[in-house]
């Protein structure tokens, strides 16, 4: 029987605690269920899960609920990303557990993790406060851990049944027009009000698409604020639901956004730009395409822009409760000045 | 593209009655209260939208596709039909201008299609003073609409109660 998510009601302990029992093939006790404040995407609860003679682990519960940002969702792509990238000596992952699109269980898909300890710097203050030292040590994680990533060989791994993307085959030639078309549906353009600055920005990525040299992991949403860190080192990068096929300089061009500056001219507040491209390439092997890189900056300010839409969009039709979604709505016109000014920079 | 007033309002009363008060001694009704707040404290404002700004909105686009069927008729180039209005309309009502708009949005989108569907065919100057009209107009539209709209205060929507001691995962 189908029911509806809700992380308040009395009966999400037991639920999840029935299926982790029957998951695990032993009893266990789901105990100290807390929801997480932040995010307008999956809902984020920690847990402990205790079982018979064995030191109780501490987790997350990320569910997506259906009036989240970016739904409907799928924990799949979250969980295989997780669990392929375990084999990475040294990147800092939380352990992927879990998961299940079965609306059954909890009343939307959900992904089980590791609760890794740490605080999250936010883009929008405290790249001041966190001092130098600090701040050099994070954007060398911050750059590494990218490179690390985008580094990863998928091909032998079940995501290599990604690049069968939804819309065709996502290839080097294909990856950039998957990614307009993705934020275009997103954003409802044509079907629903379309700002003209959202059209024009969707032809201008349709006629600039460029090859990518290599079809990486895209975390798809790397910035500061999706990390967590102790003492200046970062301990987990998290919130992998926007992660997918595509070309890694989304992911340059997404964490360099100077929304996520904190008011710097660094990559999140962190780090030189030529010193994370440097460290970015000693990683990858690959060097970074500036006239790449400025073709993402407009794709990921559409990006930004379709995701304030989707926000509005949902607000009006009441499919989500969230009134932070209302709120985003009025950043809208500020993110198309922005990209309607990266257009005319890129040429 | 601005978000109608009831809707905002219904996404207030949905968060208080549905997300704040059944948890409001919680991170999360804190962050709830934050963007309830935020909201709020921007409504007196939203009685500005007024007819004036579409008005400018409109103008400036209505100018702008005046500027480009004249630019492409002295280049000789044959762009899309119908494209600049022979006496734009000038609307008396909300609804009308509301409507004026959205046709002139249309017409707008119309010729976006052509300069990027076509720009082999057109002469080297004319695709590029084209697409600085386009990119002007679609500037000074935002430009005007942005004087209504003041920023959001995501920080305290998304900050734990106490700063730099919170553990766990963050969306």
């Amino acid at each position: 029987m189908k029911t509806r998510f809700d992380p308040a009601s009395p009966e999400l302990p037991a639920r999840l605690q029935s299926w982790l029992s029957r998951r695990w093939g032993k009893p266990v006790v789901v105990g100290g269920l807390s929801r997480f404040p932040a995010g307008m995407s999956w809902v984020t609860l920690g847990f402990t899960a205790m079982s018979p003679g064995e030191a109780a682990l501490e987790l997350i519960l990320r569910v997506g609920d259906p009036g989240g940002l970016f739904s409907p969702y799928s924990a799949r792509p979250e969980y295989e990303a997780l669990a392929a990238l375990s084999r990475v000596p040294g990147l800092p992952i939380p352990r992927a557990y879990e998961h299940s699109d079965d609306p059954c269980i909890l009343g939307a898909p959900f992904v089980v993790t590791q609760r890794v300890h740490g605080d999250t710097p936010t883009p929008w203050r405290g790249a001041d406060e966190r001092g130098e030292a600090a701040n050099l040590s994070l954007g060398h994680d911050f750059a590494d851990a990218l490179g690390a990533i985008h580094a990863f060989d998928w091909a032998a791994t079940p995501l290599a049944a990604w690049t069968q993307g939804s819309g065709g085959a996502i290839t080097p030639q294909t990856t950039a027009l998957h990614e307009t078309r993705r934020w275009t549906r997103h954003a409802n353009l044509g079907q629903g009000p379309t700002p003209p600055q959202m059209h024009y920005a969707m032809r201008w990525l349709e006629a600039h698409a460029p090859e990518a040299e290599r079809i990486t992991i895209v975390h798809g949403d790397y910035r500061v604020g999706n990390f967590l860190q102790h003492e200046g080192r970062i301990t987990a990068i998290l919130d992998w639901e926007l992660v997918h096929l595509g070309d890694p300089h989304a992911d340059l061009a997404w964490a360099g956004l100077r929304t996520f500056a904190g008011g710097t001219t660094r990559v999140g507040g962190l780090i030189d730009r030529d010193v994370f491209y440097r460290r970015w390439q000693a990683k990858t092997g690959l060097q970074v395409r500036h006239e790449v890189v400025r073709y993402y900056e407009v794709m990921v300010q559409f990006k930004m822009a379709s995701m304030l839409m989707g926000a509005m969009i949902r607000v009006q039709t009441g499919r989500s409760r969230d009134v932070r979604m209302a709120a985003m709505g009025f950043q809208l016109t500020s993110t198309l000045m922005e990209l309607n000014k990266l257009i005319g920079e890129a040429g | 593209m601005n978000q109608p007033l009831d809707a905002l309002m219904g996404s207030i009363r949905r968060a208080l009655s549905e997300e704040i008060l059944p948890e409001l001694q919680s991170d999360h009704a804190r962050s709830q209260l934050a963007g309830v707040l935020d909201v709020l404290g921007k409504v007196e404002r939203m009685v500005v939208w007024s007819p004036d700004v579409t008005r400018e909105q409109l103008e400036l686009l209505e100018i702008c596709l005046q500027q480009a069927a004249a630019r492409m008729a002295a280049a000789g180039a044959v762009g899309p039909a119908g494209i600049a209005l022979a006496s734009p309309a000038k609307p008396a009502t909300h609804a009308a201008l509301q409507a004026a708009l959205a046709d002139a949005e249309r017409r707008f989108a119309l010729l976006t299609d052509w300069v990027f569907s076509t720009p082999r065919n057109l002469p080297a100057p004319l695709g590029e003073e084209l697409h600085d009209l386009l990119r002007t107009a679609l500037r000074n539209t935002l430009k005007a609409q942005r004087r209504l709209v003041p920023g959001a205060d995501f920080s305290s929507m998304t900050a734990p109660r106490q700063q730099g001691v919170a553990q766990g995962d963050s969306p």
